[in-house]
């Protein structure tokens, strides 16, 4: 404690001093500290808690400051210890270089020793010789300069101009350190005047439209050497290269012949590198690969070429030009810099061409991926050439692009030939089952189709662009797997007609049964042949006959509830206070019946191998039933409440509504009976809000009368479709203001009419 | 405190279709039950729930002279024994403002009468006659009721829906007598469409939440003007509306489709939720008052449902609590099956969040706890 007071007020020292001293000696940061004092005046003043408080809060300041003064030492002995390794070096070093330094001086003794004994020997001599070859020197360049008029006409006669700057540049040298001589200046005149007319041949040459590249290439350097202004130069030279080069471009794609002429030249090295990918022969019509490759070969040499050239002609010399004198000279880096913008530039152009041509034809696979072959193969040379412009990735770039879309464009038309397959489905004529099959069997074929258009992109493709061809093919199974996985969502859609949803829900229980694993296979088989069988783990074959079942479940349930709305719109427009005494089974039965039967033969389309039930009237008419007995008597007795909760809770029967999905086999019988429990329900439970008058009641019981007869034979529960009826009429029977049921014999003279008129509309 | 979560169940002779909370007693658990019986007495029980016991009791019997076919309690403390009740007469249906005289008076069973039962159900009290207060003049066929909405926020304000009309209602109160000043009415926008159900919105006075056939859709009744509408919301007849408690525009409904779907009324575009609920009509739906997490179900399938919506609740579960546990996705709590009957009332205690009612057809009610699980989910 003390210590680290001790630390503290020598940090504090400054800054207490700069204050007007002031004696505290209640500040246990102070000099001045009372300790005693404080701990009575704390004693004093603060409650036990606070104490408690305060000595905690001590105590951990106390080991802050602790930790704190360790750190400061820790790190000052670290810097102590790195001065003594430094100069304990230092000390080591400066010996060595002592020794070194005195071997060295006695060597330079014995040189210097050396030297001038060979200089006292050779110094007589010298002179003398130096002096001869100096006239042989000026002896010879006298000749020369004499010559060179003549020397300069015959060689631009000759249109040897490059011997003839040779020549010039020689002299010039030579003229410019004795021109203050008269003779010497006329010569020099004479030979300005002859390299003026050169310069202006040159420049005439340049302008010639059909010069050859080389010729181009030459004479431009050969100016760049007369005239000074190289930028000039140098620019007119590439924008003449732009010009042509971009002229290529534009005429693209040519004519036929001159197409295949500009391909043959380049025709064997391209074969002999890539034979199966260069396997299309010049007499085949003109397709997007085929321009590529013509293209390919056509422009992309030019532009190597112009890369050639320029690094041979301009970028290796650095000579002082011979008339001007004083231009400016362009860096290397600027140079360089000028060729490779304009060199991007035409790359780019045709890499955009190949893009645009491949684009608007979207040629097959195979085909695409020659034609991709073709942009990317003739820019290895350049990218070789101009490693920092990223030629080829970027081409790579472009051609991966084209790639995927190719791949996409693929598994959209799967996806939209999916969808128009099944909303198709509702539209087609002819039987369900045929239909079924062929939807299906379309499906199966769409997607082996896009399969075989897109699998075999894979590999090459991921090989050409050096890519690893996993993520691609995880990519094309997903979006497999969401065009198929396409068939249950547009199932569900919204259908006019009710059948249709019947009929999407076969579709969907064929995909289980069959449909997915087909696809599946296929995949399978593609992606299996090129080692890419890791990737069709990625189609969850499971999870997608779940998403079809509960498609199907779907559709079913809704289809089932259309015919309950019918029932309930069918009992919420009657007026059951006023209706007329029951003449025939209402059309509310037929509806039912008619509806159910038409379900059922689509049905037995779709579910094959089931005998179907009928539904018309099985043997004799029924007996009356123990619910309908009961309403007689109490019809007759005169109710109490009584009675009539007990006859409820006798025929009440919990049924459970629950779809037959929870089977997972679907029988058109089960199906059936779903249907007629949900419409029985929905009907049970519109009579209870409904109040009926006598006739109304006595017209429900005809109708209940002729399902109890139909109904029953054709269900898999009977009891529940029973219990329903019963409950049906009990409702009724609660909700009627006078309720008296009709005789047995009436009830199945008017059934026995309905059957017969039923038998007649079936027959 | 012992935790109670059995269930008890009250039975009563008559059939019944109507169950309210008693909505200005938020002290004990009170529920109304109407019976529904087309020839025969008809009666009003007031039960009241007991969580220390577990026990439910007829506080009082109300005689009634109609089959009740819907009714509303008075939603202000003030007026909690005002009742709003249509019932039918045989020919037409009416509706009326009564008053449950002697309702605050505990009339607790002694303890003689429970013995002598054999401790089964203690028999209700002695039918009284209610009240009536005023006719409110909107009358209608048979079978069109759908239902009279007392707004909770505005209490004066209550609507009476028929299929074919609604009309609201400003009540007040005076000391000798009640009165009604009749407001606009409203007709479906289409002919031959009929309301199925409505709701007043808690978050906007003035806003009414109707079903129409298969639409959903918002008034506000000041002008009677539609605000929002959500077309073919079902693919059948809607059945029950509600708002969530807590978040404004955000609405479930529930359908004659088995189906209960989440809504935000302000996009047309699809539901935020549709869950397959039942395997019969979804007769009602609506949230617990306090927890948007929780949503009570009732269908004609005879089973009372409870669910767990988390995801669209005023508090979601936070996504950077890692992976969401099973236990906590939405979707089923529980399925009570006491039940053997079409249930069609439901309603949450106007006293405590985790209680609630549900009625069958067959005078059955029954009073139920959230699981203490869930419970203890929500709280922790």
């Amino acid at each position: 404690m003390v210590r680290a007071r001790e630390l503290l007020s020598k940090f504090y020292v400054d800054a207490q001093e700069a204050r007007p001293h002031e004696v505290d000696d209640m500040n246990i940061d102070a000099v001045e500290f009372n300790a005693d004092k404080y701990v009575s005046a704390m004693l004093q003043n603060k409650s036990l808690d606070e104490l408690v408080q305060r000595g905690n809060a001590m105590v951990s300041e106390i080991k802050n400051l602790d930790s704190d003064m360790q750190m400061l030492v820790y790190e000052n002995y670290n810097k102590f210890i790195a001065a003594t390794d430094t100069i304990r070096q230092m000390k080591h070093r400066v010996e060595d270089m002592e020794s070194q330094m005195s071997q060295l001086e006695t060597n330079m003794n014995t040189i210097a020793t050396k030297s001038d004994a060979v200089n006292s020997s050779l110094s007589a001599r010298r002179g003398q010789l130096e002096k001869l070859n100096g006239a042989k020197k000026t002896l010879t360049k006298l000749q020369f300069i004499t010559d060179l008029p003549s020397l300069l006409e015959q060689c631009v006669l000759d249109e040897k101009y490059e011997q003839a700057v040779q020549y010039y540049k020689r002299a010039k040298r030579i003229l410019s350190a004795v021109g203050t001589v008269a003779s010497f200046q006329g010569i020099r005149d004479e030979a300005d005047l002859l390299m003026r007319r050169l310069v202006q041949l040159l420049n005439l040459k340049l302008q010639e439209p059909d010069l050859p590249v080389e010729a181009l290439g030459t004479t431009t350097r050969l100016l760049l050497q007369l005239d000074a202004n190289e930028e000039a130069i140098l620019k007119d030279f590439l924008a003449r290269r732009r010009r042509v080069l971009l002229e290529v471009l534009n005429n693209f794609p040519p004519p036929p012949i001159s197409r295949e002429d500009a391909s043959r030249p380049d025709e064997g090295e391209g074969e002999a590198a890539e034979p199966e990918l260069d396997a299309d022969s010049p007499n085949e019509p003109p397709s997007a690969a085929g321009d590529v490759r013509a293209l390919g070969s056509l422009f992309m040499p030019q532009v190597v070429q112009l890369q050639e050239m320029w690094n041979s002609l301009f970028m290796s010399d650095a000579e002082p030009t011979v008339m001007g004198g004083g231009g400016a000279r362009l860096s290397a880096e600027r140079k360089a810099a000028m060729v490779s913008e304009l060199i991007v530039e035409l790359t780019g152009g045709y890499i955009e061409l190949c893009r645009q041509r491949l684009l608007e034809e979207l040629p097959p696979p195979p085909e695409l991926l020659r034609g991709l072959y073709h942009l990317m193969h003739p820019i290895e040379p350049l990218h070789a050439l101009l490693p920092a412009a990223a030629l080829l990735p970027r081409a790579a770039r472009v051609a991966e692009a084209l790639g995927e879309a190719e791949m996409e464009r693929q598994l959209r038309t799967l996806g939209e030939q999916v969808a128009a397959a099944v909303l198709g489905l509702t539209d087609g004529s002819g039987a369900v089952g045929k239909r079924l099959a062929s939807v299906e069997a379309a499906i199966c074929a769409h997607t082996q189709e896009a399969l075989l258009r897109t699998a075999p992109l894979l590999l090459p493709l991921c090989e050409l662009l050096g890519l690893r061809p996993d993520g691609m093919a995880k990519h094309l199974v997903k979006r497999l797997y969401a065009a198929i996985l396409d068939v249950a969502r547009v199932a569900r859609l919204p259908t006019p007609q009710p059948e249709g949803m019947l009929l999407r829900a076969g579709l969907c229980l064929q995909m289980v049964s069959s449909g997915v694993a087909q696809v599946h296979a296929m995949l399978k088989a593609q992606l299996s042949g090129q080692g890419l069988r890791g990737a069709a783990l990625g189609f969850d074959a499971a999870a997608m006959v779940r998403e079809m079942q509960s498609s199907a479940d779907a559709l079913l349930e809704g289809f089932a509830q259309k015919l309950s709305w019918g029932v309930s719109k069918q009992m919420q427009t009657t007026d059951w206070v006023h209706a007329p005494a029951p003449r025939e089974v209402t059309s509310l039965v037929g509806a039912i019946i008619g509806e159910l039967r038409a379900t059922q033969l689509l049905a037995s389309q779709i579910l094959h191998g089931e005998a179907l039930r009928s539904l018309l009237p099985q043997g004799p008419f029924p007996p009356t039933s123990g619910a309908t007995q009961i309403l007689q008597q109490r019809a007759k007795l005169g109710g109490s409440v009584a009675i009539h909760k007990d006859l409820q809770r006798m025929f009440a029967r919990k049924i459970s509504f629950s779809s037959t999905s929870g089977h997972h086999k679907i029988t058109i019988a089960g199906m059936l009976t779903h249907i007629i429990k949900l419409t029985l329900k929905t009907l049970l439970e519109e009579s209870r809000v409904c109040t009926f008058s006598r006739e109304g009641f006595q017209q429900l019981h005809l109708d209940c009368g002729m399902m109890r007869w139909v109904l029953p034979a054709c269900v898999e529960q009977e009891a529940d479709v029973l219990s329903l009826l019963d409950e049906i009429l009990i409702s009724c029977q609660e909700r009627c203001l006078d309720c008296v049921p009709l005789e047995h014999a009436v009830l199945q003279r008017l059934c026995d009419a309905k059957r017969k008129e039923l038998q007649l509309s079936y027959s | 405190m012992f935790e109670f979560n059995g269930t008890a169940s009250y039975q009563m002779k008559q059939q019944a279709r109507c169950l309210s909370a008693l909505e200005g007693d938020t002290d004990h658990n009170k529920f109304v039950v109407c019976s529904l019986e087309l020839r025969g007495e008809n009666e009003l029980h007031v039960l009241d729930f007991n969580e220390d016991t577990n026990e439910v009791c007829c506080q009082r019997v109300y005689a009634h002279p109609n089959e009740v076919w819907a009714c509303a309690t008075c939603p202000a403390p003030e007026h909690f024994d005002l009742l709003i009740t249509t019932h039918a007469s045989g020919t037409e249906l009416k509706t009326t403002l009564s008053k449950m005289v002697g309702l605050d008076e505990t009339v607790r069973p002694d303890e003689d009468s429970r013995a002598a039962d054999g401790g089964g159900q203690t028999p209700p009290p002695e039918a009284v006659p209610l009240e009536e207060l005023l006719e409110l003049p909107l009358t209608a066929s048979l079978g069109e009721s759908r239902g009279v909405l007392w707004n909770a926020v505005l209490p004066e304000q209550v609507v009476v829906l028929h299929a074919k009309q609604l009309r609201l209602y400003q009540l007040a109160h005076g000391i000798s007598a009640s009165t009604a000043s009749e407001g606009i009415s409203f007709a479906p926008p289409v002919d031959g469409d009929c309301f199925c159900t409505g709701r007043w919105d808690p978050h906007h006075a003035h806003a009414l939440g109707l079903a129409v056939e298969r639409t959903i859709m918002t008034v506000d009744t000041r002008t009677m003007k539609p605000a929002h509408t959500l077309p073919d919301a079902h693919t059948q007849r809607v059945r029950a509306l509600d708002y969530n408690p807590n978040r404004p525009y955000v609405a479930l409904s529930s359908g004659d489709d088995f189906a209960i779907k989440f809504w935000d009324l302000r996009k047309s575009s699809g539901p935020l939720h549709s869950q397959r609920a039942h395997s019969h009509w979804v007769t009602s739906a609506s949230y617990n008052r306090f927890h948007d997490q929780l949503v009570l179900s009732s269908s004609s399938d005879s089973r009372v449902k409870l669910w767990r919506v988390s995801s669209l609740s005023s508090s979601p579960p936070s996504a950077d609590e890692g992976e969401i546990d099973e236990g906590d996705a939405d979707g089923l709590v529980k399925t009570f099956e006491e039940h053997d009957q079409s249930v069609f009332g439901t309603a949450w205690s106007a006293a405590d969040a985790w209680i609630f009612a549900s009625l069958s057809l067959d005078g059955k009610a029954v009073i139920n706890h959230v699981p203490p699980a869930e419970k203890y989910k929500i709280l922790l």
